[in-house]
């Protein structure tokens, strides 16, 4: 039924050896917690991005996620996978600069590069025009089905975890889920057909 | 579109999900099978999912290099986490001390409106029908009747409720042509709480003067200005080392108080005004001159980012709890900086220092920047970084501009600590959320 309920939260990205960097990380190891910098910062900075719709904004975003991560870490515990804890730490803080920074500015060629095989520098190009057009439309959505649409499609979490973190209930997740798609739909009608 | 489809379009999304239990997924695929339209957008959907999942399949690598680097940075200036460590006692004075400390900042804050209405000339004169209401502001949501919390809940028995019978303005103030002789109006005066007269007399163990609260000096709040007094004494006392100590209003009988009184000699009295009438300085100001503030308050006004601060974490703070008198203290300084403002937009004064003396605040409050807990070193950054911005905004003083972002920034760090340390409140987040939120940098570069 939830094919993505667990797949997102707990294994993508990391590896065995994280609880091993977390406890190592909270004895003030901080190499090892640059191995967990390395091993989350680009799935973080790929939801964040989702939300915050601008490079520079999301990089400040999952820059101070991992601050505060650090800073926090004699609270965390460690029985439980960290990327949840800081992906939430991620949401909030994102969630405020959506409220305090509405600036229109696009997505820039920085972000994305695709890893693709085609030799065909011209399937590259459409690629990347798709990529952008689809990342724009979900920037233009309003801030709560976007945020919604972003903690499920990119960041894989289950209905209940978005609930959860956003404070409201599963039923709201459904109805904004089901908005975004639907503008979502409407605004790359030509890609999807 | 079909009654039908208008049933099952909202589970559509629960559907590509996989989300619905085997018996709704099995109607909604006999809808599909019927429906086109439906059958389409389900497919969009599904297609819509699958471009998430290939979009941005990797980031480019240098700017993760990038990222990383600035998050080692980060985390190498920190100071080290070691849960192995014995952990530091976390608070270091006792809960009351931090109230009276922020009971502190309240004051200083309305002695910051006060030194604003002095420097514009202006005075507001209670009534002798509605002494409840001249309370230097009108607004009852965000004025500075909320300081007013700080008193004993005591209320006047003789005078109407201030929620139900408000007064005209025109009546709570008097104006010139009423006439009260200068002789009669016996102004508290601010005293002069500059550092080297602080320090000198903090030396020779005397107790200083503390900021005047503009209360009305009934019997019954006779004792606030003291605990005023008191908490501003034990403020200084805090800062110099010396263990603080906070003296109780003087409540009871007429010889309780006589005693009390009798033991708090050292303090300078503050003039005893006539029975029903105070005045709060030296000039007073017409009903047209209220107006005129008014309007230029207004003007000012609408500040998205003020609007919004009251937080739901605010709102749910307990009452009496130390987080709503750091609430309470931010809407008497709004209020009291926004009439400020209306002061000086309606008779702008040659010479005004205003900016000077929140300049002067915020070195005081600079000066010592380790003084007191953590949670008072917090408060007051947000007090003067607040003053520093709403500097800027009426300047355009871009010197104003820095200093807020440096105080933001240094206010983000301190609630960073505090917030690393254990058995924290929850409210702390609830500051950071805030703080965050108020960012002068998001100010366009056109504005600045």
């Amino acid at each position: 039924m939830e094919e993505k309920k667990d797949k997102g939260v707990q294994t993508r990205d990391t590896g065995s050896d994280e609880p091993t960097y977390v406890a190592r990380a909270r004895r003030g190891d901080k190499g090892a917690f640059g191995m967990l910098v390395r091993m989350h910062q680009q799935r973080l900075l790929r939801m964040v991005l989702g939300m915050v719709g601008d490079v520079d904004s999301a990089m400040d975003v999952v820059q101070e996620s991992f601050v505060r991560a650090y800073q926090a870490l004699e609270r965390f515990d460690e029985s439980q996978p960290f990327y949840p804890w800081l992906s939430t730490i991620a949401t909030h803080l994102a969630l405020n600069q959506i409220k305090r920074s509405r600036r229109e500015t696009g997505l820039d060629d920085r972000m994305t590069e695709r890893a693709t095989d085609d030799p065909d520098p011209l399937a590259k190009l459409q690629a990347e025009e798709s990529d952008q057009r689809f990342l724009a439309a979900v920037r233009e959505l309003p801030d709560q089905y976007r945020t919604v649409f972003v903690l499920r499609n990119f960041d894989d979490l289950s209905y209940e975890a978005i609930a959860a973190r956003l404070g409201i209930s599963v039923g709201t997740v459904d109805s904004r889920l089901f908005r975004a798609r639907r503008l979502l739909v409407e605004k790359l009608k030509d890609l999807l057909e | 579109m079909a009654r039908d489809c208008r049933t099952y379009q909202e589970k559509l999304s629960v559907f590509v999900d996989g989300r619905l239990s085997p018996k709704e997924a099995a109607a909604v695929a006999a809808h599909l099978a019927d429906c086109p339209d439906c059958a389409a957008l389900v497919d969009q959907m599904k297609r819509l999912n699958e471009m998430a999942s290939a979009t941005l399949p990797e980031v480019n690598p240098a700017l993760l290099a990038t990222l990383e680097r600035r998050i080692q940075a980060e985390v190498d200036r920190l100071p080290t986490v070691d849960v192995s460590a014995p952990k530091a006692k976390a608070r270091i004075f006792p809960i009351w001390y931090r109230y009276a400390a922020a009971a502190a900042s309240v004051i200083i804050v309305l002695a910051i409106g006060r030194q604003w209405y002095r420097e514009s000339g202006m005075e507001i004169v209670p009534s002798k029908t509605a002494p409840r209401e001249m309370q230097m502001t009108k607004p009852p949501a965000s004025g500075p009747s909320e300081t007013l919390q700080m008193k004993p809940s005591k209320p006047a028995e003789a005078a109407p409720s201030q929620e139900n019978k408000a007064v005209p303005m025109e009546r709570q103030v008097q104006t010139k042509d009423e006439g009260h002789p200068a002789a009669e109006r016996q102004p508290v005066s601010l005293p002069d709480v500059s550092p080297s007269k602080a320090e000198t007399e903090g030396a020779a163990g005397q107790p200083k003067v503390g900021i005047p609260v503009p209360v009305e000096p009934k019997a019954t709040e006779q004792g606030i200005r003291d605990l005023s007094q008191s908490i501003t004494v034990s403020s200084m006392r805090q800062e110099s080392g010396v263990k603080p100590e906070i003296t109780p209003p003087i409540t009871g009988s007429e010889e309780e108080k006589a005693k009390a009184s009798r033991t708090k000699e050292a303090v300078p009295p503050v003039a005893a005004p006539p029975p029903d009438e105070i005045s709060y300085d030296k000039q007073i100001i017409s009903t047209q001159d209220i107006e005129r503030m008014r309007q230029g308050a207004d003007k000012e006004q609408p500040r998205p980012d003020v609007k919004g601060e009251r937080s739901t974490a605010q709102q749910a703070a307990p009452a009496g709890s130390l987080h709503l008198k750091y609430v309470e203290a931010l809407s008497a300084y709004r209020a009291l900086r926004k009439y400020a403002t209306g002061f000086q937009a309606a008779a702008p004064a040659e010479g005004d220092d205003s900016l000077a003396r929140v300049e002067y605040v915020f070195q005081q409050a600079t000066a010592r920047p380790d003084a007191g807990s953590i949670n008072d070193r917090a408060t007051r950054l947000y007090l003067m970084a607040r003053a520093q911005y709403d500097s800027y905004r009426f300047t355009k003083d871009s010197q104003a501009y820095d200093r807020a972002s440096e105080l933001r920034d240094s206010l983000l760090g301190l609630l960073n600590v505090w917030l690393s340390e254990g058995d924290v409140p929850d409210y702390v987040q609830g500051y950071q959320d805030e703080v965050e939120q108020w960012r002068p940098q998001a100010i366009p570069a056109t504005e600045r």
